[in-house]
């Protein structure tokens, strides 16, 4: 008993779902005319290029690797999501969100007996699947994360491209940030989704093969990474078919600096730190402990 | 239903056409004002280095605004005389403007005074230039770069409104991402508050210095969504001024 | 918070031409089928008119989600109370349905909604869910921002008694006027004919819409 209390004082109390309790706060803040005024941080977002196609016998996803702040926070993020061993899924906007929406590593997972609205999705599937000994299905997971997203009224600002294939053959959704969800043989989404959906609205065609999807999707995100300063480096591609997925991490890789780079001639003196760079000033050594080397022997 | 997105306002504009008419109280919700912005972000970045006879400025070919890439070509520098470049970054419809009015000045003081205007003369005409717009501003993040009346390498940043300083190391960043470029310039070349160890900077040639520059631009350009696609390079020597263009990542 | 009957910032507008008529034995509900985000298409063949039932179907119009919502939360009320009825449910109960929750949340949705469908009792019904979550049982009704344009359209052309073809061919067309006009809609034409034989569902492509006058 007396552990339980300790326990209790030094964490707060969770119940699962979000803590709002600095809302007020903030908002008193962006409305003062302190100095504060205007640098509340700012989330990451993953402009994004995000696509996906149906092929003969499968799903195409794919995505750009280009991780947004102020500046470029990451070069080569991964955009496509697990969601079970048959399902995988893009996503795009804040980068927190879709992470916390899709996959199975949240805080907000924490209380089990809570799950029903706190999103989550690869780990309610994976209870579910325990639970019912079968397969997920991909409206299973399109239908969870249009409750989760809608039940936050767009203020989870997570934008989804979910595909997979189950019992009943492949499946591609756009799930949108209010809680829409649109089926469709080709979606795009993200900031890149306008220059890669030009791509698809050219060359799409009806049951397209394994190898013909992928250079597809392949090509629609290189629209968005070379069009939409949002998206950018490398593709990646992920193929789902009845019984394997194959994710093909950076499966073309556009913007290697490695040529560039060594077309400049640099001096050898840019960039580089001869030893004694740092100056040193004074020096001060202290002895903490006196390590002997001598070696007594234990009579036997 | 019927809805119209507005543009600019972060609310949606409804107008009593719902069916129905069960829709927005129209007179009693709060007004939404549009107005038209003089001002755009389209990014450039500029980086020049001034040396003991010669100087070199830089300037990407990117024209951005918000996400897209509107050129892959723009031209951001402007040679007002044989010994004197003028850059900028910022609002590019305001950069045009500023470099017609300047072409046209130095035209004028060249009719009138039969020689070209120095250096260190359009740097001062630019500052009054800018000046002049103090209450509506040219948003032009400008730096100029040529030779002063000593034939020594001469750099200078600018506010958009005329505040400006030649730079006392010899080097100068302005722009999109002159936040990123700066430290790494201070690194290489700064001599003044920088505590690098070294006690003696290296002094660079012209070539290395381009050559130097080329690498600023491909590393701010993998962090600087803005600066990209190509970069003007001038240098500048008593001899006149070489231009060349260095190809950036495009992504 | 944005005030009530508008979009939110991003979100899904179906932006719409739905329309739905009672004939003799039936209904005919149909839609275009364009979703927009701004000035974007986000998608260029939706499917707006939805089952909540066997015989009964919705037609959307309004925010994307929130009508997704309703008609999915209406479709397992509806398909919980016919298993313990027994039978197959009344068109009214569905459109009571759909006014609870466009009455009760009003000042959270957007979303107005046409109920229409089969029952034994009543044959084919039409009703009206408009934004305020009224309920108003017509002989046909029209939504969407593109319904607009064919009011005079469609109370010149409507009459009673109806076969079923001509109500078919009455619905296409007013639709295909709406398109034509109404910015925010667009696409294919979607029909459905709901009677005691069940639904039959029928696609007109975009480049065969019955436009011009015969």
């Amino acid at each position: 008993m007396v552990e339980e209390n300790r326990a209790d004082k030094s964490f707060p109390h969770v119940d699962g779902g979000f803590n709002f309790e600095n809302f007020k706060r903030n908002v008193s803040f962006m409305n003062s005319d302190s100095g504060i005024k205007g640098t509340m941080p700012k989330a990451w977002k993953t402009g994004t290029t995000i696509v996906g196609v149906v092929f003969d016998g499968g799903v195409a996803l794919a995505a750009d690797t280009r991780a947004t702040g102020n500046v470029i926070v990451d070069k080569n993020c991964e955009k496509i999501h697990y969601i079970a061993p048959n399902i995988y899924c893009c996503g795009a906007g804040t980068a927190a969100d879709t992470e916390m929406t899709v996959s199975s590593i949240s805080i907000l997972q924490e209380p089990l007996r809570d799950t029903h609205d706190t999103g989550q999705i690869s780990s309610q599937l994976e209870l579910l699947r325990l639970n019912t000994a079968k397969s997920s299905r991909v409206v299973t997971a399109m239908t969870m994360l249009k409750r989760h997203l809608f039940n936050y009224q767009g203020h989870v600002s997570a934008a989804l491209v979910l595909g997979g294939v189950d019992a009943t053959g492949p499946h591609l959704y756009t799930v949108y940030p209010h809680g829409s969800t649109d089926k469709l043989p080709y979606v795009t989404m993200g900031s890149g989704s306008l220059a890669a959906m030009s791509v698809f609205e050219t060359s799409y065609k009806d049951n397209l093969t394994e190898q013909e999807a992928i250079d597809l999707v392949a090509e629609a995100i290189k629209a968005g990474i070379f069009n939409d300063l949002g998206s950018g480096s490398n593709v990646d591609v992920c193929i789902i078919t009845k019984d394997k997925v194959d994710m093909k991490r950076n499966f073309i890789t556009p913007n290697d600096q490695g040529p560039l780079r060594a077309s400049i001639s640099k001096p050898a003196t840019f960039g580089y730190f001869p030893p004694g760079t740092t100056k040193v000033v004074s020096t001060d050594i202290e002895t903490f402990a006196t390590v002997t080397t001598d070696v007594e022997m234990l009579e036997a | 239903m019927a809805s119209i997105a507005s543009s600019e306002g972060d609310r949606t504009l409804d107008p009593a056409m719902q069916v129905g008419g069960a829709g927005v109280d129209v007179a009693s919700s709060t007004p939404l004002q549009h107005r038209f912005s003089p001002y755009s972000w389209n990014g450039g970045t500029v980086l020049a280095v001034a040396g003991k006879d010669y100087c070199v400025v830089a300037t990407d070919k990117r024209l951005a605004e918000g996400y897209s890439i509107l050129s892959r070509k723009i031209d951001r520098a402007l040679q007002l005389t044989d010994k004197t470049v003028i850059a900028c970054g910022g609002s590019h419809n305001d950069v045009e403007a500023l470099y017609n009015h300047l072409k046209l000045r130095a035209v004028m003081y060249k009719y009138n005074h039969e020689e070209d205007l120095s250096t260190i003369g359009a740097a001062q005409l630019l500052s009054n230039t800018l000046y002049y717009k103090r209450f509506f501003p040219y948003y032009a993040l400008a730096v100029i770069a040529g030779l002063d009346d000593d034939g020594v390498g001469y750099v200078a940043g600018y506010d958009a409104v005329g505040s400006y300083l030649r730079s006392r190391d010899g080097y100068t960043a302005n722009g999109s991402a002159a936040a990123i470029a700066m430290p790494i310039l201070d690194n290489a070349l700064g001599k003044v508050g920088v505590s690098s160890g070294l006690d003696e900077k290296p002094e660079y040639s012209i070539a290395d210095t381009i050559e130097m520059l080329k690498d600023i631009f491909v590393t701010v350009g993998e962090r600087d969504i803005l600066c990209g696609d190509a970069v003007d390079i001038y240098a500048i020597t008593a001899t006149g001024t070489e231009h060349e263009v260095f190809e950036l990542k495009a992504d | 918070m944005s005030p009530p009957g508008t979009l939110k910032k991003g979100e899904v507008d179906l932006g719409t031409s739905i329309m739905a008529v009672s004939f003799g034995s039936g209904v005919i509900v149909g839609a275009d089928s364009r979703t927009s985000t701004g000035s974007y298409i986000a998608n260029r063949v939706s499917d707006k008119l939805t089952p909540v039932h066997d015989y009964v179907y919705c037609c959307r119009s309004g925010s994307a989600a929130d009508t997704q919502a309703i008609s999915d939360i209406v479709r397992t009320q509806l398909g919980n109370h016919a298993v313990e009825l027994g039978r197959a449910p009344a068109v009214k109960t569905a459109a009571k349905l759909f006014q609870r929750y466009c009455y009760e949340y009003k000042d959270r949705l957007m979303a107005g909604i046409i109920c229409a469908g089969f029952d034994p009792v009543e044959g084919g019904t039409v009703y009206s869910i408009p934004l305020g979550g009224a309920m108003i049982k017509q002989p046909f009704a029209i939504g969407g921002s593109g319904s607009t344009y064919i009011y005079a359209y469609c109370d010149a052309n409507y009459r009673e008694n109806m076969t079923r073809d001509e109500a078919h061919t009455f619905v296409k067309k007013a639709l295909a006027h709406a398109m034509a006009r109404d910015g925010s809609s667009g696409g294919v034409i979607r029909t459905a004919i709901i009677d005691e034989n069940g639904v039959e569902r029928f696609f007109t492509p975009g480049n065969e819409l019955p436009f011009t006058l015969q």
